[in-house]
């Protein structure tokens, strides 16, 4: 009978605690609505893996040898081998985005380049902690505030933290509402946030929204060559939209692809949450950083349009460089609310939504130029 | 030549704190890793907006082409 209790008898503290992350996510994703397509798949993974002996993973059993675990395989094919799962994403991501507002305000892109800053100051901040510095470039990238950029960097880079690292970075991306206004207000005054600005666009033809995702291809590709496959799958996922003669194909990488991988996804990542590798004080000490990374990726960009300010007679507002982060469409609609709370007159969102795409692209760029120092 | 590791060290003596100075020449490893981390830092912002500039420019020229 002793069959019966020796699965019990194995739980190990980590594990408990690991099971409490587990419920934490589950209930971050249905009761607050955080994430939930990556965080409640990726809490209830943590639960799976971390039950004694789960069957989920690679384990040897007397008489039959190594049997193969579904999650330990799915995470072996689509993210050891060629980090599948978060490219195929990216194809249903680029497809899902429209650079409209972008391309007919073309200023919106340096708003993207700056607010990538707080990802490069939190490689320093993480390499002074003392960690290697691998894992401390794997830690910066969490703020590129894209979950599928953070997964495939830290996966390259053979990092030892991915299970710390894509939970920082999808519950960080569901906190924008909260963590940007702090950080927005902490460098700006009242006036600067409620400067106004009016939108007037260039019109942008069908042939721009053709080429533009083949020459960022290009140019990203020859200047930083790591990002071919990040930037590329973007760029990708966008043509096949913008197009006009693959609707269908359009439809799928939208809808059917983006919702199968991110439910494929979210439960291949809590391989890398089992209870020996997860619960360790460099957690902790992640998830601190990844904040961080939020944090000075939103002043990095306000202060940038502060820059700029300086320069130009035409005055930005700063919120909108705070909008640069990847974290689309919430950064985008962040902005607009605080811009209509200090003046119910000045509208900000088109401006903030180039921005926020710009981030999109930047953040991929920024993935691929750190996977670039290491090869 | 001085290596950086070295410069680091003997630099570090500017700052008048015994500590310090032990602390930075006794740990190399660590220094590399900070001077690296820095480096990235540095040569990532810069590569991020010429990539970025790049793709901003020829946006702008495409749209000027494409309104004509």
């Amino acid at each position: 009978m002793e069959f019966l209790w020796e699965g019990l008898l194995s739980i190990t503290w980590q594990q408990v605690v690991m099971y409490l992350v587990g419920a934490v996510l589950i209930w971050l994703a249905i009761k607050k609505d955080y994430e939930p397509a990556l965080l409640l798949p990726m809490g209830f993974g943590a639960i799976l893996v971390n039950l004694p002996l789960s069957g989920v993973l690679n384990q040897t059993m007397q008489g039959v040898g190594e049997t193969h675990g579904i999650i330990q395989w799915l995470f072996e094919i689509g993210i050891e081998a060629s980090e599948a799962f978060p490219l195929l994403l990216f194809i249903g991501i680029g497809a899902m985005i429209d650079f409209g507002p972008l391309l007919s305000n073309p200023k919106m892109f340096l708003f993207g380049a700056a607010a990538q800053f707080g990802i490069f100051l939190t490689i320093v901040l993480a390499a002074a902690l003392g960690f290697d510095i691998r894992d401390a470039a794997s830690i910066g990238i969490i703020g590129a505030a894209d979950g599928p950029t953070s997964i495939l960097v830290s996966q390259v880079l053979k990092s030892n933290y991915i299970g710390p690292i894509a939970v920082a970075a999808y519950s960080y991306m569901a906190l924008v509402p909260i963590i940007q206004p702090m950080a927005i207000k902490a460098v700006t005054t009242k006036k600067e946030r409620a400067i106004r600005m009016d939108y007037r666009p260039n019109a942008v033809s069908k042939t721009t929204r053709i080429l533009f995702p083949i020459l960022v291809t290009f140019v990203a590709g020859l200047v930083a060559p790591a990002s071919v496959s990040l930037v590329g799958f973007l760029m990708f996922g966008n043509l096949i939209r913008e197009c006009g003669v693959l609707n269908r194909l359009s439809e799928t990488a939208q809808n059917d692809l983006a919702n199968l991988v991110t439910l494929l996804l979210g439960i291949t990542i809590s391989f890398s949450m089992r209870a020996q590798q997860f619960v360790t004080l460099q957690t902790l000490m992640i998830m601190a950083l990844g904040l961080f990374a939020f944090i000075f990726d939103t002043i990095g960009g306000v202060l940038f349009a502060k820059l700029l300010n300086l320069f130009s007679k035409t005055k930005i507002n700063p919120m909108v460089g705070a909008a640069g982060i990847s974290a689309f469409p919430m950064s985008a609609r962040v902005v607009e609310k605080m811009g209509i709370a200090e003046n119910n007159q000045n509208h900000l969102l088109m401006h903030a939504v180039g921005a926020n795409v710009s981030g999109q692209i930047a953040s991929a760029v920024a993935g691929g130029i750190v996977l670039g120092f290491f090869m | 030549m001085i290596q950086h590791i070295l410069a680091s060290s003997i630099g570090v003596i500017g700052g008048a704190d015994g500590p310090t100075a032990v602390f930075v020449t006794e740990n190399p490893e660590y220094m590399h890793n900070i001077t690296e981390a820095l480096g990235i830092m540095g040569k990532g912002m810069l590569g991020i907006f010429v990539v970025i500039g790049l793709i901003a420019l020829i946006v702008m020229a495409l749209t000027k082409v494409g309104n004509k």
